[in-house]
């Protein structure tokens, strides 16, 4: 049987989702070369994002239920969907910065990685410890281990405020000061970063008040490319002071506003991030829902008629898929994910093959397993 | 345009002012057998037919050819995929290249490393000790695998 030319083999390759290709890694040396080559890598992120291949919801816990002393368990649930109607069961994942009692935060995601953060907080010192992980082929990187003192114990302190951006390179596994300021140094930032079409995102806020047990502000839109490595802002369509309870995530591929106050969820889409007036409103989530905080929409249903939200209580969290036009919500319930009485944050991922070269993830249960099964041979 | 190596061999011709009819015109395709010619030219007429019969509904066309793909599958011997993609390949064909290259991914995506190393004709060329050591990194992915 003659060869295939090593551009076909790609071809083949290329459609494959992660855990084929991992578990191909051994067929041979050049196949070997040719997935853990970069172009390769990014080839297929690109069909990855593209076609929604190896979809998965991460859920993890994040905070102990109240006056309840067990620890913050030391997995992650990592769910596949293989189509937007329909969720495997959830896959217990060791989180690869598990200590003790600490909770960890998902900072962020993209490409099908997830940014985690723990911190151990000591009298005088903050330990930050944060990391990029990838979950579906369970390889991570420590990015920071520092020591910061607390404001109050230095004499020459820097004014809040004041921010120093750092870039990290996956490919030069190393960090680097930008050049260009943090535009605006009076500002809050009211919300987490999105991140979508090779920028970062944060909705900053200006001329801010305490008025009413609010903090409010004008909240414009914060963008850094990270191919030109520079700063802009953006007009929101709000143009008054509003709430500074908002939340920035990405979906369908745009950047989604949410308006945030005692009583509703406003959410909008914006078609074209840096124009104001392409703003849509995709809907607005009223008291009829009861109390929840935060309702972090995660994907439209295939018919779009639907939006699956997180929907984050002050105790707990919970997934609905909220039907728009009927104002209705419907419990999601996937196998093996832990009843909603803890609060846990998500990330989405797609199939990746970045920080191959990372560490892995040891689960020291699996280690456990596998000498116990050695033994018994 | 399908069969592009041919279309190139035609325009050469033309290039070349042969005057004898084209519809006697032998072409010479060294590299391909006689069987996957035929099995690509029954595919190339069939897409044909399928977008010509609708012609402004590319989702009718979609779904057309995604079923005449699914009844071809079942007549194609895994075996003869390979001979199917080099054929494609050559005749510069890609839109059968591409369908091809899905049925591969397809056939292949749950299989052992065994059953791979077969069907592509391959033998593991690692040093001692280094294919044992991707393959404890990696066990989990060994799990739910199908059986040879």
């Amino acid at each position: 049987m003659s060869h295939l030319p090593v551009e076909i083999i790609t071809k083949i390759l290329f459609r494959l989702p992660v855990k084929s290709l991992l578990r191909f890694l051994c067929v041979s040396k050049s196949w070997y070369d040719l997935t853990k080559h970069p172009a390769f890598i990014k080839l297929h992120l690109h069909r990855s994002i593209g076609t929604n291949r190896d979809h998965t919801l991460i859920f993890g816990k994040t905070y102990k239920a109240c006056r309840s002393y067990s620890a913050v368990p030391r997995y992650f649930v990592s769910v596949h969907f293989p189509s937007k109607n329909h969720f495997d069961k959830g896959l217990k994942l060791h989180q690869p910065l598990y200590c003790g009692r600490r909770s960890i935060r998902i900072l962020g995601y993209c490409h099908g990685l997830v940014c985690i953060y723990h911190k151990t907080q000591e009298i005088t010192i903050w330990n930050p410890l944060i990391a990029i992980w990838n979950p579906l082929i369970r390889k991570y990187k420590i990015l920071l281990r520092e020591r910061i003192l607390k404001p109050s114990d230095l004499k020459n302190v820097q004014p809040l405020g004041e921010f120093e951006v750092k870039v990290y390179s996956l490919r030069l596994d190393s960090w680097r000061k930008i050049e260009d300021q943090w535009p605006k140094k009076e500002c809050k930032i009211s919300s987490t970063s999105a991140s979508l079409n090779g920028a970062l995102h944060w909705l900053v806020a200006e001329d801010i008040s305490y008025d009413m047990h609010r903090w409010m502000g004008l909240v414009c839109l914060l963008a850094f490319d990270l191919a030109i490595e520079k700063f802009q802002v953006f007009k929101t369509l709000v143009q008054q002071k509003i709430d500074l309870e908002t939340g920035l995530e990405v979906l369908k591929g745009q950047l989604c506003f949410i308006e945030l106050t005692n009583e509703y969820n406003d959410v909008w889409l914006m078609k074209e991030s840096r124009e104001a007036s392409s703003w849509t409103r995709i809907y607005k989530i009223g008291p009829c829902l009861r109390s929840f905080s935060y309702c972090k929409p995660l994907m439209f249903s295939e018919n779009e008629k639907k939006i699956l939200l997180e929907m984050c209580h002050l105790k707990h969290t919970k997934l609905v898929w909220y039907e728009i036009e009927k104002n209705r919500e419907e419990s999601v319930k996937i196998q093996n994910l832990p009843n909603s009485l803890w609060k846990f944050g998500t990330a989405t991922c797609v199939g990746s093959l970045l920080l191959l070269d990372g560490h892995n993830v040891i689960d020291p249960a699996e280690q456990k397993k596998k000498k116990t099964n050695k033994r018994k041979r | 345009m399908k069969f592009c190596a041919v279309k190139q061999y035609f325009d050469d011709e033309n290039n070349n002012n042969i005057t004898s009819g084209a519809s006697t015109t032998m072409i010479p395709l060294p590299n391909v057998e006689s069987h996957p010619l035929a099995i690509l030219i029954t595919y190339c007429k069939k897409h044909l037919k399928i977008k010509a019969n609708n012609a402004d509904n590319k989702k009718e066309t979609e779904k057309e050819m995604e079923q005449y793909e699914q009844e071809l599958l079942k007549k194609v011997m895994p075996q003869e995929l390979t001979e199917l993609i080099l054929a494609a390949n050559y005749l510069n064909f890609k839109e059968a290249l591409d369908f091809f290259c899905r049925a591969v991914a397809s056939a292949i995506q749950n299989k052992s490393i065994e059953f791979v190393r077969k069907f592509f004709g391959l033998e593991s060329d690692f040093e001692l000790g280094e294919e044992e050591k991707l393959r404890e990194e990696f066990a989990w992915s060994f799990e739910g695998v199908d059986e040879d």
